[in-house]
Formats: C-alpha cells, structure tokens, sequence
C-alpha cells in the first residue's frame, strides 16, 4: 500500500499528528520502533501542560506552548482522557528568585499567557500550605494543568486507528531512500512508501536526519530526567505543580500532583552516554530527593511506590525545529521536542498539519469521521465509573464484577478491554498502562499473576510465555511440573 | 441488603471473626463474609509448607491443612460468604459497597463489620535499588503464588533479598523446584526470620546468608541478568565500594508486610503510625463505632494461630456490640509505651465499670520489644501501681508477645484512667 | 566433641547442644527437641511438602506432604518422583496418593480437599 503520509514515531508528537490527520480522506501509516504507543520520552516525564511563561518570546516553543495549553481541556474531553487544570506555581525564595519570576511573568503575557499573578508569602501559603515557610513569592499560573502522557498519546492513537490509520510496531527505521513518488522507508525487512513523511521521532530525530542525508543544523543532546512516584495517601501534599525558579538546565525539580491522584518529584537533568538508558541511579534519587525537600520540607518520601527514568531530546538551540526540509521535499521534521512538548501538542499537530497543507496535501474531510477513541465510544476504567454505569457495565459484562487489582480497583472487564482495543495490548506492562492495574501501592504483586492469567487466555497461549515488555522479557521461566 | 457482622476478608482471621461471632449467639444468615479470592482460606491457600496449628491445635499444618478446618466449620454453621467479591468502600455510616460476579454490584448495611484485610508485601519501589526495570522481579508472596498455585518458575539463578520468614521459605520451595538460590541478603545484622527456618530452608540445602547485605542495582535490559549487592552500615546505608555483582535472572524481595488499610483509611479510621493498623481498644474496636480490626491488617503477626486466637475473640466483641453491650469507642484511655516497647495492641480502653467482662473474661494484650532481651522485666501500671509484672526469658524483637489483663486489673486501669506497660531488664 | 543443632520441630526453635562423647543433651526444652537431635546425628529427616498436577475444574494443582518426615538424602529424588504424578478431583484431604512413598510405612497425602 502507498501511503499519501508516513509518520515515524508514535511519542506524543508523532501521535497528535496522526489524530489531526485521520480527520481527513488519507491513507496514514504510523511506524513505531518500539513495542507500543509511547515508547520514549513520552512514556516518562513530569506529565505538567506548561502555562507558556517560561519559552523565551518569539520562539516557537512559545507560541505552539501557550497555544497547546488552550487546546487541552477539550481535547482530552472529546477522548475520556483525565486532565485537572490544577494551575501552577514558581516558587521564589529571595530577592534573586523575586526578580526571575517578574521577568516570567513579563514573559508569559508576552506570550499570551493569561491570567498569571504573583503571590506574596502569605498568598503562598494560604494556597499550599505545605511549601518551605522559606519562600517568599511564587508566580501564579491558573492556566497550568497535568494530564497522563502516554494515556493522552494511547488517546490519540486508538482515535487515529480507528479511523484508519494503520500502525507498525516493532518498526525501527534504518534506511529511508527517496522514491519517484516520495519515501521508502524500511527497517531491514519491511518497507512502507508514503508521499510526505513526518519525522517525530524523540531522541532519535538527529539520526533519522541523517538517513536522508539533510543533518539538523543543531545537537540533539540526550538528558535523562529521574522521578519518584508518591502513593496516592500523599496527594494532598501539594494540589498545584510547585516549580522552583528555572536555571540554565531547565525547569528544576518539582513536586507535583498526576492526574491520578498520585504525586510525582523529580526531574534531574544528567546527559546519558547511552540514549536508551533509563535506568535510575542511586546518586539520582538523591538528587531529586534534595530538590524536592527544598519545595516541601515534610514531603514524605518515605512513601514512594516507584521510581522511573525518562530520555528527553534536548536541542543545542533550545527551541522546537519543525519545519519541512530544504533538501527533501515532503519531509517534515518534528525536532527537539523537548519540554513543553506534552504541552504544545495539540498546537504541534495543527503546525504540522499546516506545513502539510503548504506542501500541497489535500485535506478533504472524511464523512464518516469517528470522534472517540473506538467505535463504541471512549472508554472508561471502572474505577472511574459512577455507581449507576458500574452496574450497567456488570449487566452487561460480569467481568467488570471480578476485580483484578486491588489497589486501583481494576477489573478483569477493564484488562480484557485493553487486550482488545484498537491498539490492543498484549504484555503486562502494555495492559499496566492502559488500564493502571500494577501502578498501585503493590505494584502488581497481588494483580501479576491474575494479569498473566488473564492475557494467556485471551492470546491462547501459555503463561509462561506472558511477557513484561516484548522480546525476550518473560515473566516465568517455565513449569514445574 | 442488611447484615448483623460483615467481615471483609476470609483469610485465618476473617474466618475465626465469623466462628467467634457464631459461637456467641449471631444468628449465621446475619453474618456474611466477603472474600476477594475464588475460595476462602487467603494466603494459607498458598503455603504448602507446615509450620502451621502448633499452638492452637497441637499439630503440624500446612497452610491449606489450617485453614481448612475452619473452612468446614464455616460450612457446618452455614455461615453466609461471597467469593471473588471485592469491597470497593466502607462508609462512615457502615455501608459497604462490593463487587462480585454472583452478586454484581451490591450495598450491604452492617451493624457490626470486621476489618480482615490482612496485609500486602513491600515492593521494589519503596528501596531506593538503582537501575533497570526488567522481567524477572518478584515478591516472595507471589513467587509463591506462581509456584504453589499456577505451577510456574519464576526463574532459575534466585537471589532473595530479606531474610523473613517467607524469604526463608520460598528458598526452600525453590530450590526444590529445580532453582539455584544463590544466596539471601538481609540489611539487619540478624536474620529476620526464625533459626527454625535459617535451619531447615537454607543450611539444608547450603545456601548463603549474607547480613549487613542489600541489593542496590538491578541490571538487565529485557530480563534480570544480575544484581549489585553491596553491604551497609549501622543505618542500612549501602557503603561505598562494597558492591558485588551476582549474576541472576531473578531477584525475589522479601522486604516486609504492610497492612493493608485503604478501606480503612477512606472511612476515616484512625492508624497507628507503629503498627500501620488501627487504633483499637480492648475490643479491637476501631475509632469508628461498631467497626473491628483484626489479624495482619491490625498488626502482622508471625504465627497464624494467635491470629486465630485474637480473631475470635474479636468475632465475640462483634456478637456483644450486636447486643449493645460495647459502649462507642469514645473515651479512650490511652494505653502508653514505654521505650523498650515498640508498639501495643490494643492502644486504648473503653471500657464500662459495670460491664468489665461481660463479654470477654480476659483482655489479651499483644506488643513487640525494640530490642532483643536475654531476660525481661514486662509491666503494666496504672497511675504508678503495679498491676502485672512478668519475667520472660528470651525476648526477641522479632516476635510478638502477649500478657493477659484480667478484670481487677481492668477495673484499676477504669478507675485511673491510665495505663502504661514497659519492658526492661530483668 | 560438641555439636550445636537449632531444633526445627517447633518455632521455637530450641539451641540444642549435643556432647558427642556422652550424649548429653542440652537445651531442649521438650522431648520433641531430644528426638529432633538423636536423629540429626544418625539420619536426619524432613517432611517433604510440595504439589502435584490434578485434574480440576478450578485449580491446576493439589499440595501434598510426606505423612512422615523422609531421609533429607532422598528429598530431590522424592521431588522427581512427584513431578511425575497426576491426579483427578474429587480429592480429600488426607487421602493417600502414593503409599510406601520412596520408603515402606511412608505415605504421600493430600493436604487439601478438592471436590471437582
């Protein structure tokens, strides 16, 4: 099949832009290099929808950031995804910090930004009152929000598939060679053509680059960011992000809720030699755990369930570069999306599109256009449900009766819904995501066995082929008898 | 739906709440337990080893053996349960909301409920182990769970990490089965778990404790191909230089229970910060009226038969406070520790002058010491009189022990209003 | 010569010392603790607990035991034999499966009740 647009990547960018473009009557391939939606940066980061005050005026981030953040609260209305617009806060400690958060807020009208305030001591702590008794004024930002990254791009995703867009995983593109009619793009095995090609490709965008021979006129330069992941019982620990003044290596590490009700610290920000490393380090936690006392000093990280780790592509230029390429034509580059990434998505996708329109791609909508994220509509976990729809859902499917996980309440109905959704899941980290079972206080050492169970029966295969991840990330090792 | 007793939970200590009750004169159709799993007997239906009844009753049980007693006593009163049934809430007003495939979506109104939740396992998340996050990481319980219950080895080179009991155990159960363990680290300068099971699961079978030893990475992209052992200092904290790759495809962590009180926190219950239970007074009745707590959800026990022990007489209070004869828990009198104690149960009394024993003749008070004790001095005061002192020999801090109150020390303790029980040298 | 034993019959777990020249035994405090030791020093033995295959409509496996403690020597070779061994419910607890399991007068049992 030749396709009119070749999507590389299907992170946040790569995502969006296939949703905008599943509007329309075109033939759309997405490759992914991993197993699943979100398989880099975007599976691991602060989760925060930047206001806009912090991207320096004029540039892109600044306009796509302020832009995006508009946009979110009805994007995630029409795809039953959780977004809290829980505002945010820059929390200053002396006179120093006092004149850094002036100039954001200078900056952030300047962008666009609306509604931002500065707070003197006493507004601080009134709001949360359990920042440092040491801080002394905080930018107010009420636009800010937080949302869950790779639900969002899963969202997105399950949308554009249904609508037809056809996804590769397992995809990871080694050549790309110019055709009379465009693209083909191959990873050793397979080759996918397409007319116009985006590029979204996180970490990996210098190196795509490369393989049409049109290298991007900065460094991609690969940070690793750290977090720890509070339980729930420490929601209330703050209800708005708390962001410390920002530094030259970015925004500094904060201490925010998640759309789930947990809370999140971190992230450091070390350039990794490895881009695929995301492992955490003891020197790391350390580091965040430092950090986060400075914002809250009684924060209680005891009461950590997890810690992860996410690559971001920072750009030498420190500014979004998606543009189409001077040497090949038809080629996007959605580059160095770094933060406010998440934030500037849907203003991302909407560029791109535009791009495309420019480069001459005939946008005609499709009548038969799906709104949601499958054809039944979004999809709600039970634990979201109300008393009334949780019992319609039983009657309907009894499985929605057997809960699975116990700290998140996650039922058999919801695994088996993962298992078989547009994009559907088939390892237990792939179900974990989509359905947060294993993201509780146990962290699936009560849900591990019956999840196995469960995808067993639907693939027809045996447990102990049940894997964590893909490849050769089985759980088991076998019977024993 | 309305019942007399809801216990929440048929593991030993649900099960010994529902008899208990029974037994007092709570008619079985106003009892209902509601039980998670597809049949009752909670972790016991798991642990095949024995170990189990050797107090309560005079035998060597397995897990399934145990329970299984009681079970068919549950069968012969026909007291009422629901499996694979979970309680998503418990209200103030005792309410509790549950799901289950045989009764879908249902709201029971209790007066009396029983918190039996038990406990759930510490996980990798909670120490600070560098690294990856590959396949090939386990909780003891559930290593155990795949093994026992499913029929699967969870890995073939095992390193365990926490020398409790279930550690100990599930290096017997997968050696075994055809694994390597190749050895068990433990922080504590001691072991955790019994010299019994040091004894019979690991020098049995020569495997290596190493103490003062923790796990620190995890390394592995897909699978787990070894883990960073390093050993720490008086405060736990890995010392630098000290670390040792093993090479492994699995790390099993034994690293401690924590009840398990979602529940009960969303009803507004108050927690002990020493126990991760409930405040309860002699009862075991929370700081919500009516609602009682017992077994490793209250405190984590070691041995299953005193959970039995406890767990009936919490299933007697229950019968009481269905006859109105358990006033509300609302003056307490504060049961204080001293320092060679490092928690009680029960933390508080209720108790009423004219009521004393009219439920229970004794009050069994639990604790656990801070430190070991060659020989120890136990009492318990009251505005400084002595009510009991006990001299026990051998006090470890890692078990749980237990002193009776009897009713003229009770009705001192009502008088005064204080009590205060402390451990020192003998 | 003199030999220190932790007794594993109970959680008590007695420190048990043994002079191999007298045969004195110091430390038990129960007379399960002076069987546990005499054995120890001639022939130790364990209980073997461990699970078969059944054919069920509800579990896969059924847990079984040692009705009394085998030779520790015998404990892997008791654990092949029972990889072997398949059952169908119903199953009582207490049942035998196999009797003069790996020594005469040693039965292997059912430790749980599995009705269909």
């Amino acid at each position: 099949m030749f396709y009119d647009v070749v999507i590389i990547g299907a992170g946040i960018s790569g995502a969006m832009c296939a949703y905008k473009l599943s509007k329309y009557k075109l033939n759309i391939a997405v490759l992914e290099a991993g197993i699943d939606v979100a398989a880099g940066s975007t599976r691991a980061n602060s989760a925060i929808i930047h206001a806009g005050y912090d991207a320096k005026e004029g540039t892109l981030k600044a306009k796509l950031n302020v832009k995006g953040c508009e946009m979110m609260q009805e994007l995630t209305d029409a795809l039953g995804v959780h977004y809290k617009n829980c505002g945010s806060l820059v929390v200053g400690f002396d006179d120093y910090d006092r004149e850094q958060i002036e100039i954001l807020k200078k900056r952030g009208e300047t962008n666009g930004v609306k509604g931002l305030r500065i707070l003197d001591k006493r507004e601080l702590h009134k709001m949360e009152p359990n920042v440092s008794p040491s801080a002394v004024c905080a930018l107010f930002a009420p636009t800010a929000g937080i949302v869950c990254p790779y639900d969002l791009a899963f969202a997105l995703s399950e949308n554009a598939a249904t609508n037809g867009a056809e996804f590769y995983f397992n995809f990871k593109v080694s050549s790309i060679e110019k055709t009379d009619n465009g693209y083909a793009v191959s990873d050793g095995n397979d080759t996918v053509c397409g007319k116009y090609i985006i590029s979204a490709t996180g970490i990996y965008c210098d190196e795509i680059a490369k393989m049409i021979d049109d290298p991007l006129p900065f460094e991609i330069i690969p940070r690793r960011g750290e977090y720890m992941l509070l339980d729930k019982a420490e929601g209330k620990t703050t209800q708005r992000t708390l962001f410390v003044t920002p530094n030259e290596n970015g925004k500094g590490i904060l201490v925010t809720p998640t759309a789930d009700g947990n809370i999140i610290v971190g992230p450091n920000a070390n350039v990794v030699d490895e881009k695929g490393d995301t492992s955490v380090t003891i020197e790391g936690l350390e580091e965040i755990s430092e950090g986060a006392r400075r914002l809250v000093p009684n924060i209680n990280l005891g009461a950590m369930i997890t810690s992860f780790a996410g690559v971001r592509p920072t750009p030498s230029t420190r500014d979004f570069y998606i543009q189409e390429s001077e040497k090949c034509k038809n080629f996007i580059h959605v580059a160095g999306i770094e933060s406010p990434g998440l934030a500037s998505s849907p203003a991302i996708g909407d560029y791109v599109v535009d791009i495309l329109k420019k480069c001459g791609l005939k946008l005609v909508e499709k009548p038969d256009y799906i709104p949601t994220r499958s054809k039944e509509g979004n999809f709600k976990l039970f634990y979201d449900m109300t008393d009334k729809e949780r019992k319609a859902a039983i009657e309907k499917n009894p499985l929605y009766a057997k809960v699975v996980c116990r700290c998140e309440n996650i039922t058999e109905g919801d695994v088996v819904n993962a298992i078989h959704r547009p994009i559907p899941a088939y390892t237990s980290d792939m179900v974990k995501r989509r359905t947060r079972s294993g993201m509780g206080r146990c962290q699936g050492g009560f849900c591990n066995t019956k999840v196995a169970e469960i995808i067993a029966r639907e693939l027809g295969i045996p447990v102990d082929q049940v894997q964590k991840f893909g490849k050769n990330s089985n759980i088991l090792c076998g019977k024993t008898k | 739906m309305h019942k007399s007793v809801v216990i929440i939970g048929g593991g030993p200590a649900g099960l010994a709440a529902a008899i208990g009750a029974y037994e007092s004169g709570v008619e079985a159709n106003d009892i209902l337990i509601i039980e998670r799993e597809k049949e009752l007997g909670g972790v016991l239906n798991q642990c095949v080893h024995t170990g189990f009844g050797l107090t309560y009753f005079g035998e060597e049980l397995s897990g399934g053996e145990y329970a299984s007693r009681f079970i068919e006593k549950i069968e012969e009163y026909a007291i009422p349960y629901v499996t694979e049934a979970t309680v998503l809430s418990v209200s103030k007003s005792k309410v509790i909301k549950f799901v289950s495939p045989q009764l879908g979506y249902t709201k029971v109104k209790a007066d009396a409920v029983v918190l039996a939740m038990g406990c759930r396992e510490r996980s990798r998340g909670t120490l600070n182990i560098a690294g990856t996050r590959p396949s090939g990481i386990f909780s003891a319980g559930s290593a155990q769970r795949f093994v026992n219950i499913e029929g699967y080895l969870p890995g073939k080179r095992i390193v365990i990490l926490g020398s409790g009991d279930i550690g100990l155990i599930m290096a017997r159960r997968l050696t075994l089965e055809g694994a390597k363990v190749l050895r068990v680290c433990e922080m504590k300068s001691h072991v955790s778990g019994s010299a019994r099971n040091v004894e019979q699961c690991l020098n049995d079978f020569d495997i290596p404790l190493y103490l003062n030893s923790t796990v620190t990475k995890i390394v592995g992209e897909e699978r787990v191909t070894g883990v960073v052992v390093s050993k720490v200092d008086e405060n736990f904290k890995p010392i630098r230089g000290t670390g040792e790759l093993v090479r492994c495809d699995t790390l099993v962590l034994s690293i401690g229970l924590i009840p398990e009180n979602e529940l009960t926190t969303e009803a507004g219950i108050k927690l002990d910060k020493k126990t991760n239970g409930a405040v309860v007074d002699q009862y075991f009745q929370t700081s919500l009226s009516g609602v009682f707590a017992c077994g490793n959800v209250l405190h984590v026990h070691d041995i299953v038969d005193y959970v039995t022990a406890e767990s009936i007489n919490v299933g007697k209070a229950c019968a009481g406070y269905v006859k109105g004869l358990i006033k509300p828990n609302k003056t307490k009198i504060p049961f204080e520790i001293s320092d060679g104690v490092k928690y009680v149960v029960p933390q508080t009394f209720n108790f009423d002058p004219k009521k004393i024993d009219i439920i229970l003749k004794r009050f069994v008070v639990y604790f656990r010491v801070s430190r070991d004790y060659e020989k120890a001095k136990i009492t318990i005061t009251s505005n400084g009189e002595e009510l009991l002192s006990v001299i026990k020999n051998n006090i470890h801090s890692s078990q749980m022990h237990s002193v009776i109150l009897t009713k003229k020390m009770a009705q001192v303790i009502e008088k005064n209003k204080n009590a205060k029980i402390s451990v020192t040298e003998a | 010569m003199e030999k220190q034993f932790i007794c594993i019959i109970c959680p008590r777990s007695c420190p048990i010392t043994v002079d191999t020249e007298t045969m004195v035994i110091k430390g038990n405090k129960c007379m399960r603790g002076r069987q546990y030791v005499n054995s120890e020093l001639t022939e130790p033995r364990r209980t073997l607990t461990s699970t078969i295959r059944i054919e069920s409509e509800k579990v896969m496996l059924l847990p079984v035991k040692t009705d009394r403690p085998i030779k520790k020597e015998d404990l892997f070779a008791a654990m092949k034999k029972i990889s072997k061994i398949s059952v169908k419910a119903p199953i009582k607890i207490g049942e035998i499966i196999v009797s003069d399991f790996i020594e005469d007068g040693t039965n292997l049992i059912s430790t749980k009740t599995i009705l269909k």
